[in-house]
């Protein structure tokens, strides 16, 4: 069985937060059935060559604030086409504010499994200084509405906020650990350009972030929660499956706007505009990556680093050739010597003050 | 005399950067239609770009102009001449080529500190100085006053002086009418051996380097054998022409022609300026006098930020040579980066217009390192050595003492901001020499200051002390004894070499604590902490340091968007590239000049 990802973008929202510069974004109930019938063509044409789904992902934009049965009849077209494994990870983003127990039956009903909430923070001031439109309390209703029918669920919390405090990092934690919240993503914030807080030439404090960093390590960790990615949290088993498919360098086929896809060793991107997805007139970036090249084995590299798990070393050396760790020799002693890499004889691994400067490290080990 | 000397004009026009002497030039053309007006462009004498765009002249190009006066026609060469400090010798033997000065003053601004300097120069050389007040268009004119302050400050006779406005075009003819009326016609004896000042030369890609020459005495014509007296050279002439502006072969030149002469010679460093071109069969007995060479007096270390572009920093700096005689260069090495060069200026202006026409005509970045001054080191065991480089500098158990040069300065301000100047010039080490008021609103001041001080913004703190009205010339005179130290600056504890500076001991704390202090923050932080020293022979003066880069992750990874994140590292990676490495520290290009220029100093 060659295992599959897909990645399912729903590009809508009832508005756009402050730090957003994703493709996503406010649009009439047409353009929504239109999109609905553009996916639906596109998973019935799609040539999945065997594959079997382990994962299937509905990201945003905001899929839980669509019209009751739209992620349902996504499915439906996906499974016609594409067998599931019987332990498929079907995984829905919510917003707290959009997610009722109406949605969480019809989710369950639906076939989804897991659910992520984009959380962000606990502070009603905070959230609206980001442009969020739900409040803390909304969270909790939407939390015990999820509980009904799910127990894999995941909260995003962002670090580095315009006017976040540690005190108000500490509080979100002690939340959502009360909560008993079995998977936790925290995400440094990065302000990009073209969004509102770049506009206003809000930049997060890097030594801040950092502490913010430590502590959210510290309090989840204590609290059973491990990392397995640089900024993935979960309890033992509640692994989100379909990131790792990302990290391991597994193929997945992403579906919609601005969707990206690795299969049959191809990234392909599609585009970002909506109008011109639904247009038809386009063709996908695509971009064959040879298996056992210098491209594919970078990936592999700034991938695995990523995850607690680390980079195979005999994988790698068996892929691409060469002996990894002595050809990189004079990168890789001043990096272990000074604490930010471990390397056994099977695995390479960024200890935690190196996942902090994880960037730094990768572009050394690919050569800059 | 004969009769066709005497329808010849030689002048120049002098005057302070700014009070319009390219404008009136150009007028002067236009009105002698010497150019059709379709291809006049504003100031055209300054021919390269960067002249265009500061406003001054660098190098000199005469025009030839025809002006008919009384139903007699006569032949003008009007010889510009560069407007700054820095370029004083070429003035001076561009002056040299002429007879009479057009001195242009500004009628709202008066006699400044180049007008005064220009004059002197001009003086020096035995022009006739006709004195012309411009820009009477502008509100701020008093023109009475201003032919008051001439006559009063430098002591000539303006009551004549025409009022113009060059860019209005006003009351050019009564120039013209004056060049005709009291510009001497040009002495000499054509019959006598040939003597030719050269005042300039320049490099044409076919011709090779051309001199451009005043014939004093005789004749010179295409296949003539010609000699530089200086160098003792000898050349066949290939071509004489004169300036339309542009060039225009001629048969001959004669006593008192302005031209070019092209001889097939392969550098402008054979064409020295000041040196006298003869007949190399009949030489004359003695050349025109005045000749020196020219002196680098600022040095700077001049490196590609790319270290793989040497070769064609190399090429660009060959080819500037070939035009600008007074640049030298020689091949320097420097642990922080890599080959470059250690290259000689005129000046600070000279400095940064080689800099930008590396960067602008050759698409070069370049790393530019602290400009300094040339010391002579009188060592203990008796010898000299002459450093221009703080890395040349030999070990302190090895020196005796250390010379560095004065500038002899000369400020004119008004009197109000005599106070502040003061205390620059003291705070620059200056010893006072002289004041003197020149009339109730304007002071000259006399100082002798150390040349690395003015080399170091001095300039900017004159004008920032005095709202941008004094003005100042200086020209570099001997050696004085002073008790001079290398300032080391070490990352991580190796010393920089290329941040090394030499400077006087009182001097050496402060710097180096603004240096420490700048340098943290140019240099971004890095996976290891790294300390920042300041060191005179050894003893550390000044700390601080680059905490860890703490948080360098990218964010989410959204919907697997992997080539997002490839592409951020590889913009990560490409930024590397223009650090340099310095053991385990990566130094931004930025990091060198920026120390340049340090506040609060």
């Amino acid at each position: 069985m060659k295992e599959l990802g897909v990645y399912i973008h729903l590009p809508f929202c009832n508005s756009k937060c402050a730090y957003c510069d994703f493709a996503s974004g406010v649009y009439s109930e047409e353009i929504k059935e239109r999109y609905l019938l553009r996916l639906k063509e596109d998973i019935a044409n799609f040539d999945f060559c065997g594959r079997t789904a382990v994962s299937v992902y509905f990201g945003g934009g905001t899929p839980s604030s669509l019209r009751n049965g739209y992620i349902a009849d996504i499915l439906g077209s996906l499974s016609a086409v594409l067998p599931f494994s019987n332990d498929v990870e079907i995984t829905a983003e919510c917003n707290p504010e959009t997610f009722t127990a109406s949605k969480a039956a019809e989710y369950s009903q639906a076939g989804i499994n897991r659910l992520s909430f984009g959380l962000q923070t606990d502070n009603d001031v905070l959230l609206a200084r980001i442009g969020r439109r739900h409040t803390a309390s909304d969270f909790f209703d939407a939390l015990s509405a999820a509980r009904v029918y799910f127990t894999n669920i995941n909260a995003d919390i962002m670090l580095g906020l315009p006017d976040q405090t540690l005190a108000d990092v500490e509080h979100t934690l002690n939340t959502l650990i009360k909560e008993d919240i079995p998977h936790i993503s925290a995400y440094a914030l990065k302000v990009e350009e073209n969004t509102r807080l770049f506009k206003e030439k809000y930049r997060p404090d890097d030594d801040l972030c950092a502490d913010m960093y430590d502590l959210a390590y510290d309090a989840l960790s204590s609290h059973g929660l491990s990392r397995y990615e640089v900024s993935n949290f979960a309890r033992r088993g509640m692994e989100c499956r379909h990131n790792l498919l990302y990290w391991k360098r597994r193929e997945y086929v992403g579906f919609g706007a601005a969707a990206h896809s690795f299969f049959d060793n191809t990234r392909t991107e599609n585009p970002r505009s909506l109008k011109v997805y639904l247009s038809s007139d386009f063709k996908p970036i695509s971009r064959y990556i040879s298996p056992s090249g210098a491209e594919a084995a970078e990936e592999t590299l700034m991938l695995a680093l990523r995850t607690s798990d680390g980079l195979d070393i005999a994988e790698y050396n068996k892929t691409f050739g060469g002996d990894f760790v002595r050809d990189n020799t004079s990168i890789l002693t001043p990096l272990t010597e000074n604490g930010f890499l471990t390397l056994t004889e099977e695995k390479l691994r960024l200890t935690d003050k190196g996942f902090y400067v994880m960037n730094e490290i990768i572009v050394r080990l690919l050569g800059g | 005399m004969n009769d066709r000397r005497k329808k010849i004009r030689n002048f120049c026009i002098i005057a302070h950067i700014d009070h319009g002497k390219s404008t009136l030039a150009d007028r002067l053309i236009e009105k002698t239609q010497t150019v059709p007006s379709r291809e006049m462009e504003d100031q055209l004498l300054d021919s390269m770009d960067l002249e265009r765009e500061r406003g001054i002249t660098i190098k000199l190009t005469p025009v030839r102009m025809f002006y008919t006066k009384d139903g007699i026609e006569y032949e003008f060469n009007l010889i510009d001449t560069p407007g700054h400090v820095d370029f004083t010798y070429e003035v001076s033997r561009s002056l040299r080529a002429c007879d009479g000065a057009i001195l242009v003053v500004d009628a709202a601004q008066g006699v400044e500190a180049q007008t005064l300097a220009n004059v002197y120069l001009a003086l020096d050389n035995d022009l006739e100085i006709l004195p012309v007040i411009n820009k009477i268009d502008l509100p701020s004119a008093r023109p009475e006053e201003v032919r008051r302050e001439i006559e009063d400050v430098i002591g000539i006779d303006a009551s004549e002086a025409p009022l113009v406005s060059a860019k209005e075009g006003i009351n050019i003819e009564s120039i013209l009418d004056m060049i005709v009326d009291k510009v001497p016609a040009p002495k000499g004896d054509e019959n006598a051996p040939l003597k030719c000042l050269i005042f300039d030369s320049y490099y044409d890609n076919y011709k090779g380097a051309v001199c451009l020459v005043r014939v004093i005495d005789g004749c010179v014509s295409a296949g003539k054998r010609i000699k530089m007296m200086a160098s003792g050279r000898v050349y066949d002439c290939v071509e004489v022409g004169v300036f339309n502006p542009k060039p225009q072969p001629v048969k001959a030149l004669r006593a008192g022609d302005v031209g070019y002469i092209a001889a097939s010679i392969k550098a402008i460093a054979e064409t020295a300026p000041g040196d006298t071109v003869t007949d190399a069969d009949n030489p004359a007995s003695e050349p025109c006098d005045g000749y020196k060479e020219v002196r680098p007096v600022v040095y700077s270390g001049v490196f590609p930020v790319d270290g793989s572009r040497y070769n064609d920093l190399k090429e660009a700096l060959e080819r500037l040579k070939l035009s600008d005689a007074a640049l030298h260069y020689e091949p320097e090495v420097s642990a922080a980066l890599g080959f470059g060069f250690r290259c000689g200026f005129l000046g600070l202006l000279h400095m940064e217009i080689i800099q930008e026409r590396l960067e602008r005509e050759y698409n070069l970045d370049l790393i530019t390192t602290a400009p300094g001054v040339t010391y002579k080191v009188h060592k203990t065991n008796g010898t000299v050595d002459i450093v221009t480089n703080p890395c040349s500098l030999p070990p302190i158990t090895e020196i005796n003492y250390i010379e560095e040069p004065i500038a002899n300065v000369e400020i004119y301000t008004p009197p109000e901001y005599i106070g502040s100047i003061m205390e620059l010039c003291q705070d620059k080490r200056g010893v006072f020499v002289d004041m003197q008021y020149l009339d109730s609103k304007r002071v000259r001041m006399k100082y002798r200051i150390p040349l690395s001080e003015i080399v170091f913004d001095f300039f900017d703190g004159l004008k920032s002390r005095s709202r941008g009205y004094a003005s100042m010339d200086y020209e570099v005179g001997d050696y004085a004894k002073s008790d001079m130290v290398k300032l080391d600056v070490m990352l991580n504890g190796e010393v920089c070499d290329a941040l090394s500076l030499i400077i006087h001991r009182d001097k050496a704390q402060a710097r180096g604590r603004v240096l420490a202090e700048k340098l943290k923050q140019v240099i971004p932080r890095q996976l290891f902490e790294i300390p920042i020293q300041a060191a005179i022979g050894g003893k550390i003066i000044a700390r601080e340091t680059v905490k860890a880069m703490r948080k360098d992750v990218l964010a989410k990874c959204y919907g697997g968007d992997v080539t997002r994140k490839k592409k951020l590292l590889e913009k990560q990676k490409e930024g590397k590239k223009r650090m340099r490495q310095f053991g385990s520290v990566e130094i931004p290009s930025e990091a060198f000049t920026s120390i340049l220029k340090l506040d609060g100093d």
